[in-house]
């Protein structure tokens, strides 16, 4: 026969009960406090990626459309001048710094994405020369201006006289 | 039927007498009747146990000290003899007062061990006189001397133990060793691991509770950033896109304004080129598909050829009038172009 000691003392019992109770604090601890903010590490984690996903989409888009914008940049300065109101007199004041103005008429109005203007201008001017001038400054200085036909030069004296048609396009 | 126990004597040179109880792990403990205490290194118990799996372990100085409270006398030697070792021990008011273990016991002979121990024992300032020796020993240990009394002056009791039989006194049993065991429950863990693992466990536990919430802290202050970056981009994108928006809806206007421009100051440009230093012009009208010019010529060829010729090859239909005048040739001319369908 074998025979087995199993003594247990009293040490051994309060051995076991400061045991159980590290494993119900460690428990409670950990199921209360440390379960919870772990829930909450995961959320915020998550939640994280999927900012830097969505950030990542953003930042491409707005690439994109800077990408984009670089190749429309040289049409921005018209958003400009098209926002400007060409009255006569405004047209007036422009033009008499390549020509002497004689008159400026508006012909008709008309409104379809932009609001058109034609103008019939009375120009007096020293020699062709200017027209050019002020051709080669309507597409520098970004003027939505466009000249129409007929173009007309006539000898005035020693200088040169034109009646010319400038259509005008704006935002209003 | 019933089992018989079995027990073996503890022959550990290791072993100690203390009067209090040390809480060791390494050590085990038996505390006896009268207040002292009987420790062994555990490892020494764990060799033994290796050896003798299941045989209690019982001290020579428990059974010492059993006899001793047996015979109630005073002034005694005890002496327990087994194997090659010898195991000494006085006691006094219950208690061992003087105690000593010699191995190797075939070096020496029983009077000069017992001689020796009187030499050291009478040295001590609790020792007494001793009147009687009382010798346990297993057969085969020792070899009875009756002569030794004579020498010593001493009577001596020689006393032939059977271990068989001890083990099944109930009075020697309460002085077994306990061993600890390694597993089964929690019996045999000690406080201190206890508590260290406990503290140890509840303390990772804590770090890592520390170490979520500072996580969580800096993945909410990332997400913040993120969105402050995300909305600042989305503002810069709107932006961008309603430019582009604004310039696509320009940009067919603006492209043919543009284009438009450009080819009246080509087709001006080339026109006035093609006038030669002969040739005054008084009117000039661009039409889209017609040309009407007037001037004055040096000379009749120098409108013909040095003009009308040149305008002849853009405008594929011409018609002029050419007229002497005091200044020159007077011309009025037209030219148009041919359309294709």
């Amino acid at each position: 026969m074998i025979s087995i000691d199993f003594h247990v003392n009293k040490k051994d019992l309060y051995l076991f009960a400061l045991m159980l109770f590290f494993i119900f604090v460690t428990y409670i601890f950990a199921n209360f406090v440390v379960m919870r903010d772990l829930d909450e590490y995961i959320d915020k984690k998550n939640k994280l990626l999927f900012q830097q996903t969505l950030q990542k989409y953003i930042k491409q888009n707005a690439q994109d459309a800077m990408m984009q914008y670089q190749s429309y940049k040289k049409y921005e300065p018209y958003l400009l001048t098209m926002s400007q109101d060409y009255e006569i007199k405004s047209l007036r004041s422009l033009l008499s710094h390549y020509f002497v103005v004689k008159d400026v008429k508006l012909l008709e109005q008309s409104k379809e994405k932009l609001l058109k203007s034609r103008y019939e201008l009375n120009l007096v001017m020293e020699s062709p020369k200017r027209f050019f001038i002020f051709l080669q400054d309507i597409n520098k200085k970004a003027y939505p201006f466009k000249l129409e036909y007929p173009l007309r030069f006539e000898k005035a004296d020693d200088k040169v006289a034109a009646t010319l048609y400038l259509s005008i396009y704006t935002f209003r | 039927m019933v089992a018989t126990r079995k027990c073996i004597f503890l022959d550990s040179k290791n072993q100690q007498i203390t009067y209090k109880s040390f809480d060791d792990p390494a050590f085990v403990e038996v505390e006896h009747e009268d207040g002292w205490y009987l420790r062994v290194p555990q490892k020494d118990l764990n060799q033994i146990r290796a050896a003798h799996t299941t045989a209690s372990i019982l001290s020579p100085f428990s059974f010492l000290y059993l006899k001793y409270k047996e015979k109630s006398q005073e002034g005694v030697l005890w002496c327990f003899i087994f194997d090659d070792e010898a195991f000494f021990a006085t006691f006094k008011d219950g208690k061992p007062i003087f105690t000593k273990i010699i191995d190797e016991l075939h070096e020496y002979n029983l009077e000069d061990l017992i001689t020796g121990f009187l030499h050291q024992f009478y040295d001590q300032e609790e020792s007494y006189f001793i009147e009687r020796i009382e010798i346990f020993y297993e057969e085969g240990s020792i070899y009875e001397d009756p002569d030794l009394e004579d020498r010593l002056l001493l009577p001596i009791g020689f006393n032939k133990i059977d271990t068989d039989q001890i083990c099944q006194n109930p009075a020697v049993s309460k002085y077994f060793f306990t061993i600890k065991k390694n597993s089964g429950m929690t019996i045999g863990m000690n406080k201190k691991f206890v508590m260290v693992v406990g503290v140890a466990v509840l303390a990772l536990l804590l770090l890592y509770d520390l170490f979520l919430k500072y996580q969580t802290h800096t993945y909410t202050q990332k997400i913040h950033q993120l969105v402050d970056s995300q909305m600042h981009s989305a503002e810069q994108n709107n932006e961008y896109q309603s430019k582009i928006l604004r310039i696509e809806r320009i940009k067919p206007i603006i492209m043919q304004l543009r284009d438009r421009n450009e080819l009246l100051a080509t087709k001006l440009k080339n026109l006035f080129d093609l006038v030669p230093d002969t040739v005054y012009l008084t009117k000039f009208e661009l039409n889209e598909r017609a040309l009407h010019i007037e001037g004055v010529a040096k000379d009749r060829r120098a409108f013909l050829l040095g003009l009308n010729k040149k305008l002849a090859t853009i405008y594929k239909q011409g018609s002029y009038d050419l007229k002497r005048t005091k200044g020159g040739y007077r011309f009025v001319a037209t030219y148009e172009e041919v359309q294709h369908d």
